[in-house]
């Protein structure tokens, strides 16, 4: 048989796919995930979209520079399974960040065809090729390097930690995690809800992540069980931390220790992590309120909000800058809106009332506007005089943001933080101020997206992996700065 | 005959011939306590608390049992009576937990704990569940003080969890007989009455066995006139006392027996007879299983309609408009079901849509899950485009077969799923409408409490779409069925209990009926997700009634755990996260040791775990240890515990000694019963000091009391135990103390600093109690608000708890 040349892929030129949703009104009742993915022909029609450019700029802003072209080629010669092997070699969590990634900032945002048109459906296409290897059984384990005798602690089981431990795990080193929680996943698996993320599939991902070889410690608090010191005296010969920002941040307003007053950690934990969704069958109690008010306009904050429908509450969100300066992703300010979120801009919370039994009955609140810009360019908000009001509701959750917990410096001295609490790291290794510690994520950069932890991770554990062969960390023109 | 006249307390009364002189008093509006007697019921004389002294009768008659007769001269409260009535109840309550009763703090206690807490075991007031209407309370209160010296007896092996619906605690029994004498009235012959003598006497079935095994035909009027908490509704009791009562009719069977639902907070929260005669007996469903259909989280609650591919919440408007338009569509090829016993007006709106649309009716009796195999096979072979069906009577398979199903109904189920068009109705107590009486007599009953989100009556959607069409409904008047002469009352005995209601298994949602045999539908089998390998129970043991001391094997926590710090637990995948102190650990073994207090579901999950089981979750060390670098050699410290508290000051006292801090314990209980580690504390303190709010042991008193009398003798303090405590304790510590501490235990969920539910406020400034402390400053801490806090979920709690036979807490 004559030998076949590699099929040249030419872009069809369709429109761009749109993905199946739920329907609004139903999915603001249910937990649900709220796409119902595509089919193989759906993806290879879309994939077929791909101008295969030589230069790709999708992968040159992905934060873990997956080579994007390579497995949307295999999705539209219909292999889905190559395109998943080929997507696993780059990252450890496809099935994850094809449905949390950014991707309107990131690879899709650089699409050529979006100059024009409409960009391809990246995301979707990861999340398809996952989830279709995952759905019919046809995984394959990345091959792992020959043993290397190394002991790699990894402390938190997020997104950055698994996709360290992956990593190094394949280049043969011996991983252990240590999670604080009753379950592994961190934010994916207490954070993130259902109807954007099943769980199902963040136990999967930690399931061939355990396949690997690597051993997951459930409940262990370090810092207050061993600690870093500790991890490294008893034979561990590095160490990455990967814990997070989990510490919420509170307005400071009068009134905030008032009895339905949530941080948005608390409130969605308990959903998700806790299942209050299923109670009384789960013990976990849910929030029962009738009108639940949401602060913030981040993802974590659009997340609360439309928990907050689920539950059958009315929901509004509170933000105190305009619309277009939320930091939430689009879709999930899209779908927020689309489901029954009322939006209330120029908005910030000043004083929570409550009743005798100290149970909050609204929230006082007073009118921003817009003012100049500031040095970063994004256009300061000043109060409105005399603009009080009053929103009544039975909860209010703050999502405000996260600090990184400060359990593991504080019981670390050798450990250096910065004045925002998280770790100080050479910004090109990831080393932290002891040599063989090393940290990515939110706890590094403030909290941040799952894909940017995940692409610090994976640099975390190529300077680990130097670490540990004894290579400097650095490219020879720079002296290594162990 | 005509009436007479007696003298009571110097006042001329009226009397009727027949009255006792317990009725004549009463009668004339003067109080003679008593709690035997029974209005309806006949004299029986056992409590001894309405004795009189009347002229020319020796002793001290009870005047229940004695006839008022003309010119009697009668005295109800004499000193040598109030004496006696006192010494009566010290009597009642040396075999009764009542140490609330004569605690002096008990009403600063009870407005800080509106609500008793939901522990296993009722040792007191505070963890009674018939605390707000508690009639042998209402009586004693301020009339004894426990100054008998009679030992308080407490038997926790005398709470019995082992029938449907009533929990029963023989404890709290005071032997007056109304449970018995009621089931004899209303049933005749009583299936339950005293068994034994002396102190084991107490209330049975025959030989003692199990109710349900015997004729009781669980009514529950025993159950309502119950003075005290012995004889409980385990799914209600928790709730408290109803706001009001309101008749309405039960539909579970063509019976249609009128009832009386308890409501609270707008919702049924029990239900009782109209009455002690035999006709408005109830059977166990009417009594016990309304309010638990009616609250099930299994409720359907949202109207929906089938949009492409999808079912989507949907207006009362939407589903008319698609249900006519299948009417229209579907004309000649249609099915309704009209369902016997259910509301007059929705069946006469069935028959009059029928007669419009050509639709073939078939009529549903009651008590049934599936049609007729002439229907289903109809079904199959494609005869219909379209079922209208009220319950739950068709399978997912059938449905398949069914181009426009439209459901109603009042509990959610899988083939809803395959619906058109779903609509959630209210039923009987929810909604007003007809039935028909044991004569086929239309009877009306009214709606009590609102219904959820989108239910609404059945009949109320089936007649907009009449108005739609203009069919006149008003004239499809029909006779409605008179109760079959082969009808078998539940109410004479359990074995008639109706399984289904609407085509599903009522045992589903009412698990206790599965005790009588009743039938549950399969379902499928719940996976957990399974959290590695879990923790070894090593021990569990029973310390004190609500108390349990266990240890588990945790090598890792045992070699870090440092005083005062916790972990957070887990009994099952499906729990709560709580927090509990650790109070005990070996490094060289592995283990650590908690003593938990029952206070609702999480703890009395753990609490049931045996030997060899293991605990899910066991997250820990947390919190930040005491400084016990505070407490310098040669200086005093004084240790306060209440409840868990008293476990909790253990390892902290033990670690104060072996530094040459002179140490005194002190804690406090309810009563001696409740006492624990007097000998552990003992060994590792210089002194014990020992105080019980009903002076059992020790003074009477608790820790407020040592610390106002003794704190400023000592450098350094540490209360721990309930809220309430440590805040009586901050009221009169010593301001100038160099060093005065206590452990909080707020509400929390992660325990790592990660979620702020246990946030705290400590002079001032937002503390998290899980990373921050336990410890603070006692004077410095806003027990009000963390009390407040601390009961954010009341309502919830009690319903996450399992209130059936077999359930977790109950083994």
């Amino acid at each position: 048989m004559a030998e076949e040349k590699p099929r040249k892929i030419k872009a069809s030129g369709l429109p761009r796919l749109t993905m199946p949703e739920q329907n609004p009104k139903r999915r603001a009742t249910n937990f649900e995930e709220v796409p119902y993915g595509i089919s193989l022909e759906m993806a290879m029609d879309e994939a077929s979209r791909c101008l295969q450019c030589p230069k790709p700029r999708c992968m040159a802003a992905c934060p873990v520079n997956i080579r994007i072209p390579e497995f949307i080629a295999e999705i539209a010669k219909g292999d889905p399974k190559e395109a998943a092997i080929k997507l696993k070699k780059q990252t450890a969590l496809p099935a994850v960040c094809g449905r949390v990634c950014p991707q309107e900032n990131q690879c899709e945002g650089s699409c050529i065809l979006g100059i024009k048109g409409k960009p391809v459906a990246i995301g979707t296409l990861e999340r398809f090729s996952a989830d279709y290897v995952r759905l019919n059984n046809l995984e394959q384990l990345p091959e792992k390097a020959p043993a290397t005798g190394k002991r790699v602690a990894i402390i938190g089981c997020g997104p950055a930690g698994i996709t360290a431990a992956a990593d190094l795990a394949i280049a043969g080193h011996e991983v252990e995690i240590f999670e604080a929680l009753h379950l592994p996943g961190g934010v994916l698996m207490y954070g993130i809800p259902q109807f954007r993320l099943p769980k199902e599939i963040v136990v999967h991902e930690v399931e061939s992540l355990k396949k690997l070889g690597v051993k997951i410690h459930l409940n262990y608090v370090v810092g207050k069980l061993r600690t870093v010191d500790k991890l490294l005296s008893e034979g561990f010969d590095a160490i990455f931390i990967g814990s997070g920002a989990g510490l919420p941040m509170f307005l400071g307003i009068p009134g905030e220790n008032s009895v339905g007053v949530f941080s948005a950690n608390e409130f969605l934990t308990r959903f998700n992590l806790m299942k209050a969704y299923d109670f009384p069958n789960h013990a976990t109690t849910p929030i029962s309120a009738k009108h639940i008010i949401t602060v913030g306009g981040g993802n974590v904050a659009m997340d609360s909000s439309r928990t907050a429908l689920r539950i059958g509450a009315k929901s509004t969100l509170v933000y105190r800058r305009a619309r277009e300066q939320m930091p939430a992703r689009a879709e999930e300010v899209h779908h927020a809106e689309q489901e029954g979120v009322n939006f209330q801009m120029l908005t910030n919370p000043k004083r929570v009332i409550a009743d005798d039994s100290g149970k909050i009955v609204a929230l006082e609140c007073v009118k921003m506007e817009l003012g100049e810009p500031d040095a970063s360019g994004r256009r300061s908000v000043v109060e409105v005089e005399g603009s009080e009001f009053q929103i009544p509701c039975d909860a209010l959750v703050i999502a405000i943001g996260n600090r990184p917990n400060p359990l593991i410096p504080m019981t670390c001295d050798a450990l250096k933080t910065t004045k925002k609490g998280t770790l100080e790291v050479d910004p090109e290794t990831l080393q932290t101020s002891i040599p063989q510690v090393f940290a990515g994520g939110d706890v590094v950069s403030g909290a941040a997206t799952v894909i940017s932890a995940m692409g610090q991770a994976k640099i975390a554990a190529r300077s680990i992996n130097k670490f540990l062969k004894g290579e400097p960390l650095k490219d020879e023109t720079s002296p290594a700065s162990v | 005959m005509s009436s007479f006249k007696l003298t009571i307390d110097g006042v001329v009364v009226e009397a009727q011939p027949g009255m006792t002189v317990l009725q004549a008093a009463k009668n004339a509006g003067l109080f003679i306590p008593s709690l035997c007697a029974h209005d309806e019921l006949a004299p029986y004389g056992a409590c001894r608390l309405c004795v009189v002294e009347i002229d020319g009768v020796r002793g001290t008659p009870t005047s229940c049992t004695t006839p008022a007769a003309e010119g009697m001269v009668v005295r109800t409260n004499t000193e040598q009576l109030q004496l006696q009535r006192k010494r009566t109840i010290e009597l009642m309550m040396s075999g009764h937990p009542s140490p609330c009763l004569t605690c002096d703090s008990r009403e600063d206690c009870e407005s800080e704990k509106v609500t008793p807490t939901r522990a296993g075991n009722a040792t007191r007031c505070g963890t009674c569940a018939n605390r707000p209407g508690c009639e042998l309370r209402e009586v004693s209160l301020g009339n004894f003080d426990r100054d008998t010296g009679l030992p308080m007896i407490y038997d926790p092996a005398k709470v019995d969890h082992n029938d449907p619906f009533i929990d029963k605690d023989h404890n709290l029994c005071i032997l007056c007989g109304r449970c018995f004498r009621v089931c004899e009235k209303i049933h005749g012959k009583p299936a339950i009455s005293i068994a034994n003598r002396g102190k084991k006497a107490k209330i049975a079935s025959e030989f003692e066995k199990e109710w349900s095994s015997e004729e009781c035909t669980f009514c529950g009027a025993c159950v309502e006139e119950c003075p005290t908490g012995s004889l409980t509704d385990r799914w209600g009791k928790w709730f408290g006392q109803e706001e009001k009562v309101a008749e309405t009719i039960c539909a579970m069977c063509p019976k249609h027996c009128r009832v009386n639902v308890k409501i609270k907070d707008g919702r049924i929260v029990g239900a009782k007879a109209l009455s002690l005669k035999k006709e408005d007996a109830l059977c166990a469903l009417g009594r016990f299983g309304i309010p638990q259909i009616m609250n099930s989280r299994s409720r359907l609650t949202r109207a929906q309609v089938r949009r492409e591919k999808e079912l989507v919440p949907a207006s009362g408007e939407e589903i008319i408009e698609r249900i006519a338009e299948i009417l229209e569509s579907s004309k000649g090829k249609i099915l309704m079901v009209e369902c016997e016993g259910g509301f007059y007006e929705t069946r006469k709106a069935i028959r009059a849509i029928a007669k419009r649309f050509d639709v073939k009716l078939i009529k549903m009796p009651m008590n049934s899950n599936a049609f007729s195999a002439d229907v289903i096979k109809e079904i199959e072979d494609g005869k219909y485009d379209a079922v209208f069906v009220e319950g739950n009577y068709i399978s997912e398979e059938l449905a398949e077969k069914i181009p426009h199903l439209v459901i109603a109904d009042f509990m959610k189920t899988s083939v809803q799923d395959k619906a058109e068009v779903v609509i959630p109705v209210s039923i009987f107590g929810e909604t007003a409408g007809t039935f028909g009486d044991v004569n086929g007599q239309k009877i009306f009953s009214e709606a009590v409490v609102e219904s959820r989100l989108d239910q609404r009556p059945f009949s109320g959607i089936l007649s907009e779409v009449c108005q739609k069409f203009g069919i006149d409904v008003k004239s499809e008047d029909f006779e409605l069925e008179s109760l079959p002469a082969d009808f078998n009352d539940p109410a004479e005995d359990k074995k008639y209990l109706p399984t289904q209601m609407l085509g599903h298994f009522l045992a589903d949602y009412i698990p206790d009926l599965q005790k009588f045999g009743m039938p549950i539908s399969s379902k499928k089998e719940k996976v957990n997700a399974s959290f590695g390998e879990g923790f070894e129970i090593l021990e569990s043991r029973t310390i004190v009634p609500n108390f349990h001391e266990l240890t588990i094997k945790a090598p890792e926590m045992a070699r870090f755990v440092r005083p005062g710090q916790f972990a957070v637990l887990m009994a099952n995948a499906d729990s709560e996260r709580s927090p509990f102190t650790i109070i005990d650990w070996n490094a060289e073994e592995g283990w650590v040791k908690f003593i938990l207090e029952e206070v609702g579901r999480s703890s009395a999950e753990i609490g049931a775990l045996k030997k060899g089981d293991k605990l899910a979750v066991a997250s820990g060390p947390l919190g930040t240890p005491i400084n016990l670098d505070k407490f310098e050699s040669g200086t005093s410290a004084l240790l306060l515990g209440g409840c868990y508290g008293i476990g909790a000051i253990y390892p902290i006292a033990r670690e104060l000694k072996a530094r040459g801090v002179k140490v005194t314990c002190a804690i406090e209980a309810s009563s001696a019963y409740l006492l624990y580690y007097k000998d552990k504390l003992a060994s590792v303190s210089e002194e014990l000091i020992i105080r019980t709010r009903d002076g059992s042991e020790g003074k009477k008193g608790g820790c407020k009391d040592i610390l106002a009398e003794i704190g400023s003798n000592f450098d350094s303090i540490v209360a721990i135990g309930c809220v309430f405590m440590m805040k009586q304790c901050a009221s009169v510590a010593p301001k100038d103390t160099k060093l005065a501490l206590c452990s909080l235990n707020p509400i929390m969920v992660d325990g790592t600093g990660m979620c702020g539910a246990c946030r705290v406020n400590v002079g001032g400034d937002t503390k998290f109690a899980c990373v921050e402390g336990p410890f603070f400053p006692l004077l410095e801490v806003d027990f009000t608000e963390l009390g407040k806090r601390r009961t954010a979920y009341k309502l919830l709690e009690i319903e996450a708890m399992p209130r059936h036979i077999g359930s977790k807490c109950y083994s």
